[in-house]
């Protein structure tokens, strides 16, 4: 076993004794939960779709390692080299993302993946946690500075990344990211009149979705009324969550993954909570509650803005990705598409995750004192 | 602290006002305690939404697979007869039900089904899925190899739900005794209705005092002579004389229990205990009984049956007229209604009445099944009802009185009453209660008049060797509105065996039977009841431990001591 000392000041041992090491269990299990679910759910969706049974669990082995390797290095990292990292993969992923409506590869009417070899790439995933970064950078700037643009290239940005996603089209993925960017601006100052007005203009284009878009009206007035329509996927999973009670019924001894179609994926849940009953489900809650209200309460007393505002970012990504997907599953919310973070089969999610995680990792630490750059304020002392 | 929450929230409003960085920062900290709150919120209705979901929702449970879920948690206890042959019992069977708005294509659904389920139309199928109702079932209790078939057809909103299903090995062998039960689990007849609260209670088995052995037999000589004799029904019961026991309950037509469906309601009235007939010349017994009990005659005494019988606007005739002065055994076995009229003169209507009572003639029987008839009695009992009581009409009965009569009357006179349940604590019941209704010497001599009957009277096809076997016949018309149909009539036998130590009742009655050829139309009880009594009895004797014997002292014995007059045949 690693035995390092409070005193040993390398770089490996400053992090074990600075580093949020309950943080990095929780994460650890959360991915070995996944493994387990997607053992249980995805073969009967690859005997379905004609790979061989255990074809989605191999590739989520092959990403294991790479991402728990991208978690701990990103959070060796210090703020700076967060910031420069983040950005200049921002800018990389951006382009790879604008790629996606050129040469994308197109599977289930949808244009958001990039062939490499055999792996598909969505650059969607890795815009999120880096996204976060880019805009916590531009807002702490306004933070220090009133006269810089801000929220002008926050908002300006954001934009720019909505339309691609219409067109992709992956609406899911553009809540989520107009959900981050909301967050984070209401975090860094947004005046209370322009936090009002844009929870106006959220609501009219929810209002306008539901009168315009057949499929969200026809989602909505079924979860309203679940009579009204076809909630087959959503009464399936609830149906499951009803058989398997308390202790489930086993693992592999489920049968809603025959049935759902995306049973590895945005049904990952209500497989869990068939074949391990409730105790499974708690367990998942907890854990990404304790993830999330962790990773809040550490920034609560952090003076430096950019700190703060990447990890709130990144954690509402997080925090939100897994509270619909629970939510839709536990027929909380309408039916809506979203990948459970860390649990879910997804190479791109998970190494996107992985690095987000790993940033708010290293943001985290316990630092006595850090030497900020010019650009990035030391606090207000 | 309060100052500072207080100027954290001016700072929320005032914020556009201030460029001070370490306000916004103050300000940003509130804020994240904002997000930090509705995401404590957001988890915090997750975990009590899991837990509503899957520790509170009552919701009936849909199954995928075959789950264990259970409406009918209740469990009825087991029913056996008096030798531990099981006759009622549950199963596990699924029952199917639709959710209709999963069904992609009703018709084509509708069709699959009916091609695989018995009983069901496509159209009655395709009616139910398109009535816009959220769930339906299909059928209920359907047999394993439906359960099969429907779930290989795999159609998608077709579902099962296991359910505990009441099944009667002996199928309609017990209908009139233990009943049916119905798809929710409730008794509808018989036993399982008389005691569907105790059956649901206890999971305690239930033994009755029937024997398969012996209702087999009686159910199946009473087809045999109901077929034979064109009858549109016939009815047997088979009782111990001294515990009330009854051995063997049969009502034909029947049904079998074990399908669902409402059987007719022809098929589903005991002529045993529900139906009240007017039972003819089986009633003479009683007012003879009566009158010896009373000292009113002797078996030395007669009438004169030379002509029939003026009572006021009433003739009584004599089905089998000897057109003489008769002995009273001589009216017993030829069956007088003349001589039996005056009897009940001499005897009166209050001690006519009294021992009928004790009887249980004319009270509602007390035996433990749901459907028991209540005795048709005269409002006004004046003597010309007693005259035509006498001899069985003016009086509707159910045969288990009728069986149990006869049984206190050749039990040495000891009460009792009709169970239909082994081990009885009720103390009413049995030998327990050992009140007397007649004396043993009047026992004697109906059991030897009766033996009568059957050597050289009416009830000669009754006889078989060795079974020393005693008993009355009884013809009655069936009424109609104001008066009787010729051709519609019951005929009955009450049978006992063995006359020197009577064990056993056999009543039994036929239902509008017709004259053939080998009793040369002839249709009366003598030619169709009794020997259908003596069949029965050859075919149960040896299975209640009564073995044909050659000892006829007991016969011997009353023909010296009682009846002096001897037959002119």
């Amino acid at each position: 076993m690693i035995n390092l000392g409070r005193t040993d000041r390398s770089i490996i041992g400053h992090w074990w004794w600075t580093v949020d090491r309950l943080f990095i269990l929780t994460v650890f299990i959360l991915m070995f939960i996944g493994v387990i679910l997607i053992m249980a759910s995805s073969p009967a969706v690859a005997d379905r779709i004609g790979f061989d049974s255990f074809h989605f669990v191999r590739r989520q082995l092959f990403f294991i390692l790479p991402s728990i390797f991208i978690m701990l290095s990103v959070s060796l990292l210090p703020p700076l080299w967060i910031r420069r990292i983040g950005v200049a993969s921002f800018c990389l992923f951006l382009i790879l993302f604008i790629l996606t409506l050129i040469i994308g590869y197109e599977t289930k009417g949808a244009q958001r993946w990039l062939q490499f070899g055999s792996f598909l790439l969505q650059p969607s995933e890795f815009i999120k946690p880096t996204l976060v970064i880019f805009t916590a950078w531009m807002l702490s700037e306004k933070m220090s500075d009133r006269t810089f643009p801000g929220y002008t290239i926050t908002i300006g940005v954001s934009l720019l990344i909505l339309t691609i996603l219409f067109l992709q089209p992956d609406i899911g993925m553009a809540m989520v990211i107009s959900a981050v960017m909301f967050v984070q601006m209401f975090i860094a100052g947004l005046s209370i009149y322009f936090v009002i007005l844009f929870s106006i203009f959220g609501m009219v284009i929810a209002f306008f979705s539901y009168l315009f878009f057949p499929h969200v009206a026809s989602r909505v007035d079924r979860f309203l009324d679940p009579k009204s329509g076809d909630s087959y996927q959503v009464d399936t999973a609830l149906n499951a969550f009803d058989n398997g009670g308390l202790l489930g019924t086993g693992p592999g001894e489920g049968v809603v993954k025959e049935i759902l179609p995306d049973a590895h994926a945005d049904f990952i849940f209500a497989v869990a909570g068939e074949e391990f009953g409730i105790i499974l489900v708690l367990i998942i809650i907890i854990l990404f509650a304790f993830l999330v209200l962790r990773g809040f309460s550490k920034i609560l007393n952090e003076n430096n803005s950019f700190i703060f505002l990447t990890t709130s970012g990144i954690l509402t990504q997080i925090g939100l990705q897994a509270v619909i997907n629970m939510g839709v599953n536990m027929r909380l919310l309408p039916a809506k598409g979203m990948t459970l973070p860390f649990i879910s089969y997804g190479g791109s999610s998970l190494l996107a995750l992985s690095f987000g995680i790993g940033v708010v990792i290293a943001l985290t630490r316990r630092r006595a004192n850090l030497k900020f750059t010019k650009s990035i304020p030391e606090g207000a002392n | 602290m309060v100052k500072k929450i207080n100027k954290m929230i001016k700072n929320i409003i005032e914020n556009s006002n201030k460029d001070n960085e370490k306000n916004l920062i103050d300000l940003s900290q509130v804020r994240l305690v904002v997000i930090f709150g509705i995401f404590s919120i957001l988890f915090i209705s997750l975990f009590l939404r899991s837990v509503d979901l899957i520790l509170l929702n009552q919701t009936p449970k849909n199954n995928f697979s075959s789950s264990n879920s259970i409406i009918n948690e209740k469990n009825r206890a087991d029913i056996f007869d008096r030798n531990n042959m099981l006759l009622a019992t549950n199963v596990n069977s699924a029952s199917i039900y639709a959710k209709p708005a999963e069904i992609i294509n009703k018709t084509e659904a509708s069709i699959k089904l009916a091609s695989v389920l018995n009983n069901q139309n496509f159209s009655d199928i395709e009616k139910k899925l398109t009535s816009g109702k959220s769930f339906i079932w299909i059928k209920r209790q359907v047999s394993p190899k439906e359960h099969f078939e429907v779930n290989k057809l795999g159609i998608p909103g077709i579902k099962f739900q296991e359910e505990l299903k009441r099944i009667f090995p002996q199928e309609s062998l017990f209908a009139h005794v233990i009943g049916s039960v119905g798809v929710d689990n409730q008794g509808l007849s018989g036993v399982e209705k008389k005691l569907n609260k105790r059956l649901l209670d206890s999971t305690k088995s239930i033994f009755l005092t029937v024997d398969t052995r012996v209702q087999h037999a009686l159910r199946q000589e009473l087809y045999l002579s109901m077929k034979k004799f064109n009858a549109i029904g016939a009815a047997g019961v088979v009782m111990n004389v001294n515990s009330g026991e009854i051995i063997g309950l049969v009502s034909l037509p029947d049904f079998n229990p074990n399908i669902k469906i409402k059987p007719s309601d022809d098929a589903a009235f005991s002529r045993v205990t529900l139906g009240s007939y007017e039972m003819g010349s089986t009633f003479k017994p009683f007012t003879v009984a009566a009158a010896l009990e009373n000292k009113v005659i002797s078996l030395k005494d007669g009438y004169d049956a030379t002509k029939p019988l003026k009572v006021s606007r009433f003739i009584i005739r004599d089905d089998h007229p000897k057109e003489r002065w008769l002995s009273v055994p001589e009216i017993f076995k030829y069956s007088s209604n003349i001589g039996m009229a005056q009897m009940a003169k001499d005897l009166g209507v209050e001690k006519q009445k009294e021992l009928l009572k004790k009887l249980g003639i004319l009270d509602r029987s007390k035996v433990e099944l749901s459907e028991v008839g209540k005795p048709i009695i005269p409002r006004t009992w004046r003597e010309i009802n007693s005259m035509t009581i006498s001899y069985g009409h003016g009086i509707a009965v159910n045969l288990l009185q009728v069986a149990n009569a006869y049984a206190i009357l050749v039990n040495g006179g000891k009460k009792i009453t009709p169970t239909i349940l082994l081990n009885n604590d009720n103390e009413s019941n049995g030998y327990v209660n050992n009140e007397r209704v007649i004396s043993e010497e009047t026992s004697k001599k109906i059991r030897g008049l009766l033996r009568l009957t059957v050597k050289s009277g009416t009830a000669k096809k009754a006889d078989r060797i060795g079974y020393e076997i005693g008993g009355k016949t009884g013809t009655a018309e069936k009424p109609t509105k104001g008066g009787y149909q010729k051709d519609s009539i019951i005929t009955s036998f009450i049978g006992v065996f063995p006359m020197d130590r009577p064990s056993y009742v056999i009543a039994i009655m036929l239902d509008e039977p017709k004259g053939i050829k080998e009793t040369h139309f002839y249709r009366s009880a003598g030619w169709t009841a009794a020997p259908t009594v003596g069949n029965i009895i050859e075919r149960v004797g040896p299975l209640l431990d009564v073995m044909p014997t050659k000892t006829k002292n007991y016969w011997k014995n009353f023909e010296a001591t009682y009846i002096s007059v001897k037959s002119n045949e």
